[in-house]
C-alpha cells in the first residue's frame, strides 16, 4: 500500500544508524568482547547473506547489538553491513535484489519498541529460536496472516493487552 | 473506564482552520482537487460550517469546526455489513480501512454527513508524498475513512509515559487539531472523569450537541457562542 514508506525507513535507518555506530563500537571494545575473541576466530571475509545466527549468538551477542533499532523504533530494520564491518574486515553486500524474509504487512501497525520496551518481552517469544539458525531464514520468522494475528491475540489476551482491532489495524 | 470527548468553545473559536490543516496533515488526508471540491467530494475529516446569523450591517459569521462526534450510538456502525466500523471500548468509532469494502452504508447512515469516502485514488505532491505520516496508513480509492480523535497520539502517549514510568496524564493525549488551536477552543479529555476540564465543560448551561433529538449522543460538545445564541 505505501512502498515509500520502506524508503523513508530506510533513509532515516541510515541517519540513526550513523549516530549508533559510533556508541555502538564503543560499548563492543569497552565490554572487552573484542579482546575475549582471538583474532583469528573473526572470519576476515564474509558474505552478508550467509549470516549465521547461532555463531554469533553462541559468542553471547545480543540480539539487540545488531537489532538495536528494536529498542527505539516501531521497525526492526536489518542491520547494515556498516556494523558487520566492526568485527570483520571485508564484508560482501547482499545483491541489491535481496529481500529480508521478514516484513510487517501493509495492513499492521505494529512497534517493536512497544512490545521490547514498554511491553518487556523477549524477541524469542515471537521470532523463535532463531539462535539455532544458520543462514538467513527462507520463510519469515513471524508467520503472516491470520497464522501470525491468532498468535498477537492470543498473547494479548493473556497479558491483558488490548485486542481492539484499531490498536494494529488502522 | 475512558470515554474521549471533546467540547469546542464556539465563544474562542475564530474560524481561523488550523485545525483543519492540522488534522489533515497529521492523518494523511489528501489535498484534493478543485474539481473534486466543486462536485463536493473533497475529504476533511475535520472542516468547518459557515454559519452567518443577521443581515448586513448586522452580520456575524461564525465557523464552526467539526469532526466525526464520536457517538455513544452510532448509526454507521449498525449498518456496516463487515463489521469495519465500530465503537470500541473507549467510545471512539474506529473505521479498519483493510476490512472496509466501500459499500457507503457508513457514509449514508451518519446524521452530521461527517464520513468521507474516498472517491478518487488519493494524490499528494511529490514532496508531500515523502512527508506522510508513518502512524497513520494511506486509504485507497473505495475506502471510507474518519475522525478516530488521533487514536495512534494515544499509543505513542502510553509508550512515553510507560518508558518513563509514570501513569497517563491528560495533557500526555491531545488531538492534533486541540493541538493546533491557537485559542485553545477545542478541549480534550475523559468525559467519564468528573473532575476533568471535559466533563467540566460539557456541563456547562452553553453547552449543546449537534441534532440531539436524533439520540445518537454525540461526544463532542459546543458552547454556545452567546448563552442560549
Amino acid at each position: 500500500m505505501r512502498p515509500e514508506k520502506l524508503g523513508t525507513s530506510w533513509v532515516l535507518g541510515g541517519a540513526a544508524l550513523a549516530l549508533v555506530l559510533g556508541v555502538l563500537g564503543g560499548l563492543w571494545t569497552s565490554s572487552g568482547l573484542e579482546k575475549s575473541l582471538p583474532a583469528s576466530s573473526v572470519p576476515a571475509t564474509v558474505a552478508y547473506t550467509a549470516f549465521s545466527h547461532r555463531k554469533h549468538t553462541t559468542l553471547g551477542i545480543a540480539c539487540g547489538a545488531c537489532h538495536f533499532q528494536t529498542y527505539v523504533e516501531a521497525w526492526a530494520g536489518l542491520p547494515s553491513v556498516e556494523l558487520c564491518r566492526l568485527c570483520h574486515r571485508s564484508v560482501e553486500a547482499p545483491p541489491a535484489s535481496w529481500e529480508p524474509a521478514t516484513r510487517l504487512p501493509g495492513h499492521v501497525f505494529f512497534s517493536h519498541r512497544r512490545h521490547t520496551v514498554s511491553g518487556g518481552i523477549s524477541c524469542e517469544r515471537c521470532h523463535g529460536e532463531v539462535q539455532a539458525w544458520d543462514a538467513p531464514p527462507a520463510e519469515p520468522s513471524f508467520p503472516r496472516g491470520m497464522a501470525g494475528m491468532n498468535r498477537c491475540v492470543a498473547c494479548h489476551r493473556i497479558v491483558g493487552a488490548s485486542t481492539d482491532c484499531l490498536s494494529c489495524h488502522r | 473506564m475512558v470515554r474521549w470527548a471533546m467540547v469546542i468553545d464556539l465563544e474562542k473559536c475564530s474560524g481561523c482552520q488550523a485545525c483543519v490543516v492540522a488534522c489533515a496533515a497529521e492523518n494523511n488526508v489528501p489535498l484534493g482537487s478543485p474539481q473534486e471540491a466543486e462536485i463536493g467530494r473533497l475529504i476533511r475529516w475535520l472542516q468547518t460550517l459557515p454559519r452567518i446569523e443577521g443581515e448586513y450591517p448586522h452580520v456575524r459569521a461564525e465557523a464552526v469546526p467539526m469532526m466525526c462526534f464520536q457517538c455513544e450510538r452510532p448509526p454507521c456502525t449498525y449498518v456496516c455489513p463487515v463489521a469495519a466500523t465500530y465503537k470500541n471500548p473507549q467510545g471512539v468509532v474506529a473505521q479498519i480501512y483493510w476490512r472496509c469494502i466501500g459499500c457507503r452504508y457508513c457514509v449514508n447512515a451518519c446524521p452530521f454527513t461527517l464520513k468521507w469516502f474516498n472517491w478518487f485514488q488519493p494524490r499528494w505532491p511529490a514532496t508531500m508524498a515523502e512527508a506522510t505520516n508513518p502512524d497513520v496508513s494511506l486509504r485507497d480509492k473505495g475506502v471510507t475513512e474518519k475522525c478516530t480523535f488521533c487514536h495512534h497520539r494515544l499509543q505513542q502517549a502510553k509508550d512515553r509515559a510507560r518508558a518513563e514510568g509514570r501513569p497517563l496524564r491528560p495533557e500526555d493525549y491531545r488531538p492534533a487539531c486541540v493541538e493546533a488551536c491557537p485559542q485553545g477552543a477545542l478541549v480534550f479529555g475523559d468525559l467519564d472523569d468528573p473532575d476533568s476540564e471535559v466533563a467540566r465543560r460539557a456541563r456547562s448551561p452553553r453547552a449543546f450537541r449537534f441534532l440531539e433529538e436524533l439520540g445518537t449522543q454525540p461526544k463532542v460538545y459546543y458552547l454556545a457562542a452567546t448563552p442560549e445564541a
